[in-house]
């Protein structure tokens, strides 16, 4: 039989959390030293009789937990409040659910070597600050290749030959670019700016944009976003459609 | 174990919440030994329930009729309209017993990574309900959970394009708690939507 392993003390994210049976809850959780981790939350449904009020297992809330299990499925023994819930709203909410299904889907189970946390939750805490949204997502998306192993050479062409501002290339699913003329190339130096992660310019935001999602389409199998999806909707719906929102 | 019936029987039962193989063989025992008749009532109930009952034209709640009681009801004030998240939640406030509009049902909640969207839980049906009828507030009482908040926003959003009222039920301290048991989140909730005595 394997080992039990318990954890205590993780300072985790619940990426998604769906019912289970009766009172419980089946929660994907994101932690610094064990990655994405899959738990099962006896009664986290139940208003427990208790004097105490158990406090709600919800998305985007820091959370100090311990678990313990001998599988993939874990069962989460305790969980409290790091700080209260992170309250975003319209876009930027919609925006840190994007995140969460991209961890979903690209970051692989019980990786222990998940360098992502910091980077997430500092994204998160952006979200929270009235700075732009689309700079935040890219900043956040590059570093998630980075660490999934994909991240992008921006300075160098498929042939060894520095990338030249002036010049237009296309990206290939080698994860190389190359010189190339016509439809969906991406301009030079707006790799260069990607490259410093500077996204003052539009035209460069929009580069990145196109960019990331033609190589997250392909990490994903070219399965759809459900989280994207819903942003269209959501502008669809709107009485001013501008596409530009659409992570 | 038992006859092809009635290990069909046992399975059938076990499709209702909280009841297991166990509950389920019981139950099933129990109506085929002891009460027949319970059983035959039971499953004429059931059958007529099921044929009968659908969603109301209006609210969306459960009932057989084509509108709802409570929305075909001349005692209840047209001009208020309240936005839950269940049938369960009207027969909560039902039972609190101090909301005297009408309401609507949205089954469901927006939920991005489930792929529920505005059109899922009637949207449309609600914004047109808020075009077509004299309404002067929207009272908005979807659960306080991410989802729930996220729903109510984009609610009010769509509802404050259309210049009705809305308005958020009040999240706080439970009647009857005690400060100390009560999360940092909701203390935060209560004392930023505190009122003068």
């Amino acid at each position: 039989m394997a080992k039990l392993e318990v954890v205590e003390n993780q300072e985790v994210y619940v990426l998604h959390s769906r019912p289970f049976r009766d009172s419980s809850l089946l929660v994907n959780l994101f932690s610094p030293e064990y990655g994405r981790v899959n738990v099962i939350a006896k009664g986290a449904r139940k208003q427990s009789g208790k004097r105490q009020l158990r406090q709600p297992l919800q998305v985007l809330t820091p959370l100090l937990v311990d678990w313990q299990g001998r599988t993939s499925l874990k069962t989460l023994l305790r969980w409290e409040y790091r700080q209260s819930a992170l309250s975003l709203q319209g876009e930027r909410l919609y925006s840190a659910l994007y995140l969460n299904e991209l961890l979903l889907k690209l970051l692989p189970e019980n990786d222990s070597s998940s360098e992502l946390f910091k980077p997430y939750e500092n994204c998160l805490l952006n979200l929270l600050e009235d700075q732009p949204l689309q700079p935040i997502l890219r900043n956040f998306e590059l570093e998630l290749l980075t660490c999934l192993g994909y991240g992008l050479d921006f300075e160098h062409e498929e042939s060894g030959q520095a990338i030249n501002p002036e010049g237009f290339y296309r990206w290939q699913k080698s994860g190389l670019f190359c010189q190339s003329a016509g439809p969906n190339t991406y301009a030079g130096a707006h790799l260069l700016a990607i490259s410093r992660r500077d996204f003052s310019q539009p035209e460069v935001l929009r580069s990145a944009k196109m960019l990331m999602r033609e190589v997250l389409d392909q990490l994903l199998d070219y399965q759809p976003l459900k989280t994207r999806e819903f942003f269209r909707q959501m502008q669809s719906s709107k009485s001013k459609p501008s596409s530009t929102h659409v992570p | 174990m038992f006859s092809p019936l009635i290990d069909e029987l046992i399975n059938a039962l076990r499709i209702l919440p909280g009841v297991g193989p166990k509950s389920a063989q019981r139950m099933a025992l129990h109506l085929l030994e002891r009460d027949k008749l319970g059983a035959a009532k039971l499953a004429a109930s059931l059958q007529s329930a099921v044929d009968k009952v659908g969603r109301c034209a209006l609210c969306r709640t459960l009932t057989e009729q084509e509108i709802c009681a409570t929305c075909s009801s001349t005692q209840r004030d047209p001009h208020l309209l309240c936005v839950v998240e269940t049938p369960a939640d009207v027969l909560a406030i039902e039972q609190a017993g101090n909301y005297s509009g009408r309401y609507f049902v949205l089954l469901g909640h927006l939920s991005p990574i489930d792929g529920i969207g505005p059109e899922d839980i009637g949207v449309d049906v609600l914004l047109q309900r808020l075009q077509n009828e004299d309404i002067q507030e929207l009272i908005l009482a979807t659960n306080p959970t991410i989802e729930g908040e996220a729903t109510a926003h984009y609610l009010a959003e769509q509802a404050k394009r259309l210049e009705v009222k809305v308005s958020r039920i009040a999240h706080g301290v439970p009647l009857g708690g005690e400060l100390e048991y009560i999360d940092g989140g909701t203390l935060a909730h209560a004392f930023n939507s505190r009122q003068g005595v």
